[in-house]
């Protein structure tokens, strides 16, 4: 749940970067990099922040001057994390580190997972620290945890319909906050 | 502003829109310069032979098909390879039945001929040269080929190379099955599958070295 929420984001703003929209391409870039940054010093240790630094650099220049590669059809997670490991198992190879490589290679195997915890710790936790408390409860239980809006509703104590309602106004405020809404009030 | 927000900004005010479909209109593009280049290839080779013998309709199409088929199913795998991540499972599946089915024919012609037509049917006229020049005329297509995944993001190098090689390989095999004088079902099936993964063994080797990024 947490992936396809971070999936759309992302996706949409691939999207609209690919059509040239600047403003959607510097928030994808700026999300990008936090992302990466968590992903490279995971993996780098924390004595290799400058490394870090310099892959993040490069994987975006990557994403730029590669995009042509991204298929609208498909996930753009996948895409951007191929690359990122990609750079990762380049950056162990050219230090000389088998190992890395090798650890590198078999990150395949949990990527799906890592890449779902990676998102619920970053960007969404800070989109839904701005929401105001009881609308990310809401949020956080049905769209993250993955109850029914039935379940949410009882726990709270508010009608199911009302339910509906704030989730749907935090997630538009969400979308806003990425550029992703059309606020069509 | 940190370092990363001006590299950020860099980016930003370099982007350029990308239609739908560009690197598929890109590959088609190399393909076209690929074919164009084996057949200006075809054409200089025909002065330098004696002209056409006589090519069974039967022995013309299994050419022109299984060239057909195997340049196909690796121009799909080339656009595959070239993006992050890109398998070519499907791809290869499609290769080994083509192949499959043109050594099935190969077999049947062979049990309906005469065992004195064997060496005919097998070596013919060209076999010590025929996989040679089919990775010659694909020269201009691996040109290509590379060309286009040097701007791509294949993230598994001999791979991508081997792919390109072999799409090469196929567009030369293709052309050459349009004059090729043999009419042996299994000399296609021996000479020309050679041909082709002779150009994609060179491609790995090539692709290994050239194609990181």
């Amino acid at each position: 749940m947490t992936k396809s929420v971070s999936e759309q984001v992302l996706k949409g703003l691939m999207l609209l970067s690919l059509d040239g929209d600047e403003a959607a391409y510097r928030r994808l870039l700026v999300i990008l990099r936090d992302l990466l940054l968590a992903f490279y010093r995971r993996r780098l240790g924390s004595n290799a922040d400058r490394d870090a630094e310099d892959l993040v650099q490069e994987v975006l220049l990557a994403v730029h001057s590669r995009r042509i590669t991204y298929d609208r059809e498909r996930p753009f997670t996948a895409w951007f994390f191929q690359i990122a490991k990609y750079k990762l198992i380049d950056h162990f190879r050219t230090n000389g580190s088998k190992r890395g490589v090798e650890i590198a290679l078999g990150d395949e195997i949990a990527a799906e997972f890592r890449e779902e915890a990676l998102f619920a710790h970053l960007d969404i936790d800070r989109l839904l620290d701005q929401l105001p408390a009881k609308q990310r409860e809401l949020v956080r239980q049905v769209k993250i945890s993955g109850k029914s809006t039935a379940e949410a509703a009882i726990e709270s104590g508010q009608s199911e319909a009302m339910v509906r309602v704030s989730i749907h106004r935090g997630m538009r405020a969400i979308g806003r906050k990425l550029g992703v809404a059309n606020d069509e009030k | 502003m940190t370092k990363n927000d001006e590299f950020i900004e860099a980016l930003v005010s370099d982007l350029t829109p990308v239609r739908r479909h560009a690197l598929r209109r890109r590959l088609a593009l190399t393909i076209v310069v690929g074919v164009i280049g084996a057949a200006a290839a075809l054409l200089i080779s025909l002065s330098f032979r004696p002209h056409l013998h006589h090519v069974t309709v039967t022995a013309f199409w299994v050419k022109f098909l299984y060239t057909a088929v195997l340049m196909s199913a690796t121009i799909v795998a080339l656009d595959r390879v070239a993006r992050p991540g890109g398998a070519i499972r499907s791809m290869v599946l499609v290769l080994v039945v083509a192949f499959s089915i043109v050594v099935l024919l190969a077999v049947a012609q062979l049990t309906l001929s005469p065992v004195s037509s064997y060496p005919g049917l097998i070596i013919g006229y060209s076999a010590s040269f025929c996989p040679f020049l089919i990775v010659a005329f694909g020269i201009p297509a691996f040109c290509a080929n590379m060309w286009f995944l040097r701007r791509a993001a294949p993230t598994r190098p001999a791979l991508a190379g081997f792919v390109a090689g072999a799409c090469a390989g196929g567009v030369g095999g293709w052309v050459y099955s349009w004059a090729c004088v043999e009419n042996g079902i299994p000399f296609i099936a021996i000479w020309y599958t050679l041909g082709i993964l002779l150009s994609g063994v060179v491609g790995s080797l090539v692709g290994k070295g050239s194609l990181r990024w």
